[in-house]
């Protein structure tokens, strides 16, 4: 966070997540990445 | 230097496949039914390219008699009841058929064939791009050789060639249609294939093929072709290492890996004359019957018994690599086809296509009487384009294409999405999978769901005051990388882009121009 409470520039990101077959969102709390 | 030798070598091609090491995808006998046809719907081009495979440029002047368009549409409802998976549609350039050519692209692709239809571009409108977009696994591969329109209109002796080019294949992108474009390299137009890989980027193109020269049909009168594939690898390297995997890119490889294994390994699909003699594919000028004479089925039950003739093993046995395509007795597109078994191997019997039925135009110069199959018959001579400065015309072709692709809207695909504002999760419902967006990821993917890239690029500028190129180069980026993995598409699409951009030429990945 910036000063004023604005984020930061970063270049957009587009990244896939390979889950290896699993959901990706496996357990409360956990994220497969 | 070694890596070239063996890539330009048959006699390398013919050791590995006796030592087993075959291509993966290799025949050794020709299946009962045929897997793909390629169909050269035309002679004629209205484009006049020195290196033309087909020698188009040629045929044009003659006005070299080709099948009707009832023909045609015989030819290919038996390849369809006969069975084949896909199918290139080419000419010439075949948009001088224009109603032809889209009432048969459309027969093939609504039986599920997967079309891959070669082009110029010239004549490619909203409503050509309408109607492939409406279609399913129909992919377009367009000629371009160059950034900009001083190395492309050279190249295809036309001017105003390359601008006809770019907005046909941004027609093509705003209807949903995916685009190959083919980049034909010449001693004339090497040192820009960088800057040519990063306009087709801009664009939005999802893919591209660099090719040197095939010295067949005009090409093989003469000329300076030789460039180095190693260097083409290393700019397609380059571009990768510093765009990513957005746009793929496939380096043609030598011809050695098809005719060095002439008479072991089997064709799979056949091809058809615009007189509708049938051939094996692009390189081996040998005829196997005629499609609207002897039926195609007939054709490819002669094919399947004959594909390994002495008389085309001896042929291709003369040669030792590429370069000795122009050197052999009989040399494809530039001599007529040697028979096998029943080819008129000529002349068809009428002109099916001649002004008023199909809309073939006429070069100037057109002269009736020339007799076809002649390697010293005259060709159409180019025009060259205006003088101009390289480094403005450049900048100016740059801003044409980012003029383009900033109009262009696009729509999100079906999909949900979570998280949080730094952190976006994205399920696309098409295929199940995931991805993760920063923020600024996300404020492009918000800006393109019914916007356009200008907006995207805008929406960043206004979040994060960055300057105005910055914001611009980093649309392109995200919105590539956005729509590559499926998150959105032009806003007139039916769906995403094919997964794979199809074959210029059957079997495999041979001749373009």
């Amino acid at each position: 966070m910036k000063d004023d409470g604005s984020t930061p520039y970063e270049a957009p990101s587009v990244e896939q997540i390979d889950t290896d077959g699993a959901p990706i969102h496996t357990s409360p709390g956990q994220v497969v990445s | 230097m070694l890596t070239r030798r063996r890539e330009e070598s048959f006699a390398w091609g013919r050791l590995r496949w006796r030592i087993g090491r075959r291509p993966a995808r290799a025949l050794t006998e020709c299946p009962q039914r045929p897997i793909g046809a390629k169909l050269e719907l035309t002679y004629a081009c209205n484009l006049r390219c020195g290196f033309c495979y087909t020698d188009s440029p040629r045929r044009t002047l003659q006005r070299t008699p080709e099948l009707s368009d009832d023909e045609w549409r015989g030819v290919v409802g038996e390849t369809l009841e006969l069975g084949i998976v896909e199918a290139v549609v080419t000419g010439g350039e075949p948009f001088l058929r224009r109603e032809l050519t889209l009432e048969l692209v459309e027969a093939l692709a609504t039986a599920g064939v997967g079309v891959t239809l070669n082009t110029n571009g010239w004549f490619v409108d909203e409503e050509i791009a309408a109607r492939l977009g409406a279609l399913r696994g129909v992919t377009a591969h367009v000629s371009v050789d160059g950034a900009r329109a001083g190395l492309h209109d050279t190249s295809r002796g036309v001017p105003g060639s390359w601008r006809r080019a770019i907005e046909g294949i941004d027609h093509l992108l705003s209807a949903g249609v995916g685009v190959c474009t083919v980049h034909v390299v010449t001693p004339g137009n090497a040192d820009a294939v960088g800057d040519f890989l990063e306009q087709m980027w801009a664009l939005g193109v999802p893919w591209v093929r660099v090719t040197p020269v095939v010295v067949n049909g005009a090409a093989a009168r003469g000329g300076n072709w030789k460039v180095s594939r190693e260097d083409l690898r290393r700019t397609a390297a380059e571009f990768e290492e510093r765009r990513g995997d957005a746009m793929r890119i496939n380096v043609q490889a030598a011809t050695a890996g098809t005719l060095s294994l002439q008479g072991r390994e089997a064709p799979g699909s056949f091809l058809v004359r615009p007189n509708g003699d049938v051939r094996p594919d692009s390189l081996r000028p040998f005829s196997f019957g005629n499609a609207v004479r002897d039926g195609v089925e007939s054709c490819w039950t002669a094919l399947r018994e004959g594909w390994d003739d002495e008389r085309i093993n001896r042929w291709a046995a003369g040669m030792k690599g590429p370069r000795d395509l122009p050197k052999a007795d009989l040399v494809a597109y530039l001599d007529d086809e040697i028979s096998i078994r029943g080819g008129s191997s000529g002349p068809p019997r009428r002109n099916g296509g001649g002004p008023g039925e199909s809309g073939l135009t006429t070069l100037p110069g057109t002269n009736n009487d020339q007799v076809p199959g002649s390697r010293d018959a005259p060709v159409p001579e180019k025009t060259p384009p205006k003088p101009v400065d390289p480094a403005a015309e450049l900048v100016e072709a740059e801003e044409k294409v980012l003029d383009l692709a900033g109009a262009r809207r696009y729509r999100h695909a079906a999909l949900r999405w979570s998280g949080s504002e730094r952190q976006r999760f994205v399920r696309l419902a098409n295929d199940g999978s995931y991805l993760r967006l920063n923020e600024s990821g996300g404020v492009v993917m918000d800006a393109l769901d019914g916007g356009t890239l200008a907006d995207a690029a805008s929406a960043l500028r206004a979040r994060y005051g960055i300057d105005a190129e910055r914001a611009r180069q980093d649309a392109v980026a995200a919105t590539r990388d956005l729509q590559k993995r499926g998150v959105v598409m032009a806003d007139a699409a039916t769906g995403s882009f094919p997964a794979e951009p199809g074959t210029t030429d059957l079997p495999g990945l041979e001749p373009s121009g």
